[in-house]
């Protein structure tokens, strides 16, 4: 047995070292040379002071009782820091820029800088973690006591006086101890090195002392894990460590759920994971080193529990047997090193904890008092920061002394595990209010508040009061009968839902009530611009920079006012550097910079690191003058998302607008282009044709101008070549003529029905003396009957005589033909005119250009022939204007042009 | 898993810690309540801690995949990491 003095001797000299660590890194830290205070490794065991007292003995205590449920407290955060990309990390983000001090803050940043949600969080808070630190004192006392005696006598202590109550001096051990530790100094934010320090360290001790227990417990006491096993299958007591008892869904749900929204959601686990986060990478780290530890934790407790149930007699109190097991075998320095461990739980959490809440409640429930009063808050009211210290040193003492009281009325019938869930249940309010204001940009401060206060009402009615009853205390009629005798409304029986397991039944209730009322007032209510800013630039975290928002808030006030402010607020030095700091990115020199907005929401954001976002807005909105919110910037922000994906989509469409219109385009000038070379190609041609004709007429009128003597045989010839070259030229230029008023559509046509059939023995008729001039064959198939169409006569006739005439005359055969076809098919109503000749045919090359204007620089023939080169491209302009159309039939073995026009159905004309 | 590219992986990270909770849910765990030993240990101890285990590798596999992605977007947007203001 060790005697008392020993244990508090250890005890004593454990914790010095640990003031020293934590002093001697804030030393360090201010020097800049901390660095491993900056470790993702220790980030993530600053995390583990979610493993407080209730894990270190109450898991195995847990465990001994209700079998398996002890591992949801550990894989609820497991899954949360799982999916630290989607919500740890967003919290980190938002709480850096907008220098966030607790989860109260937080929360009231985001409804518009609220304080009365900041005062209802703090008290909530300081409510539900009471039982909390509570039940560290009742641990902590129990396990000096436990350590005191020998095993086997009953540790529950009776009645006792103040003064003989072990519990009290541990109280005052604490208090004394984070007086000391954590309100030395008001930080640059409320970033605390030395206690990060201190309390990784204590993770690492909790950690091994947890293991060595387990060590000697499955070596020591067992032969091994498979020996450890066999034993305990064999003990009825173990049973319920093997599976999961009836009915055990309900609680396993909700103390997952619990577990989960606490790593989050506990003002202490804010506080270290969010707060004093030094970089968010580190949260990578901690996303899997993190769950590692608490599987860890959780295996290390399976041997403890198995062996203080195998091993010691059904009286020893399961919360304590990571302290009697070694104990009842002897093991007094194991035991020690237990104690030590679950020290380090407790202080780590109380730490920790009082911390936090001190913050919260100097920042959100004194200091909004305190500027109420005129001798506070007047702009030439003395130092602030020496007030803000002593309101948190208060604030700690007042938090142990509840947790104490606590301690006491509830004495310590309750196991440590149920006192913890109904602290979690209670911090487990603050989830919708906070998860939904970082996703859900709708919701409102009238949502949050009503939700929040909804929720609590119902945690005390459902879960406070009858652990208050349970512990014979108070409310034990309201318990047993409900309210005013009214069964319906008993508090662990709500509307009648009995039977259910109380920490089931309190979290549905709370949290179902909590979410629909935050829920529908959200929707039923509107935000004021000062919540709609916040909430877009909480909802959009990772989508804009901070300079978006600055301007926001226009305003004016005097630099000196503002930096009498921060003095006060913050301490002359740091208010000198935060202001010459601020002057030398703007470029103002040594110059006391202007007092622009930009400037005033600086000066705000570095009083919030201090005093917290709703406090500093009053401060900072006394001393400007003409504050406004510009609502158009806010609206701005709000939509910007939105703008963002309608700018996008909006330019999708007009990039494909201008793609199309860019090909149109790109066709029309290849067209234009197109028809200009073909225009340039047509004048030079035409300038060509006129050339020749008037380059003959002009010297033979020469010679005749110049040589009178010349005879007269001979200037006939002259004469008549002149004459005939004019025809020649005027035939050009008529059909030049034609053509073009045929292209503008200005030529007036007699469209009478005629006989297509006539019209072709005509033509051929015509062409016959060409014909026997080439030595051509020219012969015709027409149907005997008439072959009526709708046509003018002549132009039918001059194409085909055209096309009869080049088959003549650029027949190059042996021995020359031509063949006229005349075809009616009733069928399709269409007459169709075939000429073919059996010519050497057209290039391949040069059938596209065919029907164009001069276009016979194929056949050399042509020119020697004397043909204009126009008279395809008017026949096939005279078939279109006739409603027909004039082809090249590629197919066809021999050189053969199709005229097709409709069949007319009615009489035909008399000619 | 490294051909896991940009968007997948984020989608990753936000299935993983889902597919965590459903398997840690009554109708899963109670699936391996039964008796019998793996490797030593009861089945229902095995399946949950192993899982556990599993659970921690992927995510930390990922979170490196995930840090690397945020980095490069640091780094390409221009703008210094949010947590080296100090």
């Amino acid at each position: 047995m060790l005697s008392s003095g020993f244990i508090v001797l250890v005890a004593g000299l454990y914790l010095g070292g640990l003031f020293l660590l934590a002093f001697l890194t804030d030393q360090r830290a201010r020097r800049g040379a901390a660095r491993f205070v900056g470790s993702p490794v220790v980030y993530t065991l600053s995390l583990a002071v979610y493993c407080t007292s209730w894990t270190f003995f109450g898991a195995v205590g847990s465990a001994a009782r209700n079998g398996l449920e002890y591992l949801t407290i550990y894989l609820g955060p497991t899954i949360v820091l799982m999916g630290w990309w989607l919500l740890l990390r967003k919290l980190v983000r938002i709480s850096k820029a907008q220098r966030i001090t607790s989860i109260a803050d937080f929360i009231s940043a985001r409804y518009g800088k609220s304080a009365s949600i900041s005062a209802l969080v703090t008290i909530m808070a300081l409510i539900g973690i009471t039982p909390y630190i509570a039940l560290q004192l009742k641990a902590v006392a129990a396990g000096f006591d436990a350590l005191g005696t020998p095993f086997d006598v009953p540790v529950l202590s009776p009645e006792r006086g103040l003064f003989a109550d072990t519990g009290f001096w541990v109280a005052v051990c604490m208090a004394a101890f984070v007086v000391m530790f954590g309100t030395r100094n008001l930080g640059a934010d409320e970033r605390h090195p030395g206690i990060v320090a201190a309390i990784a360290f204590e993770s690492i001790v909790k950690l091994l002392s947890l293991g060595a227990i387990a060590v000697f417990c499955v070596w020591g006491l067992s032969d091994g894990v498979q020996d450890m096993f066999a034993k305990a299958v064999a003990n009825p007591r173990v049973e319920p460590l093997f599976g999961f008892a009836e009915g055990f869904e309900g609680r396993w749900i909700t103390t997952l759920f619990l577990a989960g929204a606490a790593i989050v959601c506990l003002p202490r686990q804010f506080q270290v994971a969010v707060v004093e986060n030094a970089d968010e990478r580190h949260l990578a780290t901690a996303s899997w080193l993190f769950p590692l530890y608490l599987l860890l934790i959780s295996v290390f407790v399976i041997p403890i529990a198995i062996s203080g149930l195998t091993v010691l007699p059904d009286t020893a109190n399961p919360d304590l047997f990571v302290l009697t097991v070694p104990l009842s075998e002897g093991q007094e320095t194991l035991a020690l090193i237990a104690f030590i461990g679950g020290l380090s739980a407790a202080t780590s959490m109380v730490i920790v904890a009082s911390i936090a809440l001190s913050i919260m409640i100097s920042n959100h429930l004194v200091t909004p008092l305190l500027l109420r009063i005129p001798s506070f808050s007047g702009p030439r009211a003395g130092d602030f920061s020496a007030t803000l210290l002593t309101i948190r040193r208060c604030s700690i003492v007042a938090i142990l002394t509840l947790g104490f009281v606590y301690y006491r009325v509830t004495a310590s019938s309750n196991p440590l595990a149920s006192i913890g869930l109904i602290s979690f249940a209670g911090a487990a309010q603050f989830l919708p209010a906070l998860v939904g204001g970082i996703f859900w940009q709708r919701a409102t401060h009238k949502g949050a508040l009503s939700g929040l206060f909804a929720g609590f009402l119902v945690w005390g009615y459902t879960l406070l009061v009858p652990s208050f009853a349970d512990a014979g205390w108070a409310f034990n009629d309201m318990v047993a009968q409900g309210p005013w005798g009214i069964a319906l409304l008993k508090p662990d029986a709500l509307f009648g839902f009995a039977g259910w397991d109380p920490l089931v039944h309190g979290v549905f209730w709370s949290m179902t009530i909590n979410l629909t009322v935050y829920l529908v007032v959200s929707l039923l209510t509107e935000q004021s611009p000062l919540e709609s800013l916040q909430s877009a630039l909480f909802v959009n975290a990772f989508q804009r920079g901070e300079r978006q928002v600055e301007g926001v808030l226009t305003g004016s006030a005097r630099t000196e006012d503002l930096f009498r402010l921060t003095q006060r607020i913050l301490g002359p030095e740091r208010a000198f550097r935060i202001f010459r700091d601020y002057a030398r990115e703007h470029g103002d020199g040594d110059e006391l910079p202007e007092p622009d907005p930009t400037l005033i929401a600086h000066v705000e954001r570095q009083l919030a690191s201090s005093v917290g976002a709703a406090s500093a807005r009053t401060l900072v909105s006394r001393i400007v003058k003409g504050e406004t919110i510009s609502l158009d910037a806010v609206i701005e922000i709000l939509d910007e998302t939105q703008q963002a994906i309608r700018t996008s989509r909006e330019l999708e469409t007009k990039s494909r607008e201008l793609a199309k219109t860019a090909e149109e385009l790109r066709q029309a000038n290849d067209k234009l282009t197109r028809l200009d070379r073909m225009k340039d190609d047509f004048l030079s041609r035409v300038s060509h044709e006129l050339r020749t004709p008037m380059t003959s007429i002009r010297s033979f009128s020469e010679i005749l101008a110049d040589r009178p003597d010349l005879d007269v045989a001979e200037s006939s010839r002259f004469l008549s070549i002149i004459h005939h070259e004019s025809e020649r030229l005027t035939r050009l230029l008529d059909e030049i003529l034609d053509l073009s008023s045929m292209e503008s559509g200005q030529a007036a046509w007699a469209m009478v029905p005629v006989d297509a059939a006539r019209v072709v023995r005509e033509a051929l008729d015509t062409m016959r003396g060409l014909a026997t001039a080439h030595g051509v064959t020219l012969e015709s198939i027409l149907p005997d009957g008439g072959a009526p169409v709708l046509a003018d006569a002549d132009r039918l006739k001059q194409v085909i005589v055209n096309l009869v005439s080049n088959a003549i005359k650029y027949n190059d055969a042996a021995a020359p033909a031509v063949w006229v076809e005349l075809r009616e098919d009733a069928a399709s109503g269409w007459v169709t005119i075939a000429v073919r000749d059996n010519g050497r045919g057209i290039p391949p090359e040069a059938r596209d250009a065919l029907f164009a204007k001069f276009s016979r620089g194929w056949n050399d023939l042509s020119r020697a022939r004397g043909g204009s080169g126009l008279g395809l491209a008017i026949s096939r302009q005279i078939m279109q204007q006739l409603g027909g159309t004039l082809e090249f039939d590629a197919e066809a073995e021999e050189t053969t042009f199709v005229v097709q026009l409709r069949r007319h159905a009615g009489d035909i004309a008399a000619q | 898993m490294a051909l896991l590219a940009g968007r997948r992986v984020r989608d990753a990270a936000i299935l993983l810690p889902l597919g965590a909770v459903l398997l840690f849910l009554p109708p899963y765990v109670r699936l391996f309540d039964r008796p019998g030993f793996l490797f030593n240990i009861p089945l229902l101890h095995a399946y949950i801690f192993v899982l556990w285990f599993l659970g921690i590798v992927l995510t930390a596999l990922l979170a490196r995949r995930l840090a690397r992605e945020a980095e490069e977007e640091t780094a390409a947007s221009g703008e210094r990491p949010p947590g080296a203001e100090r």
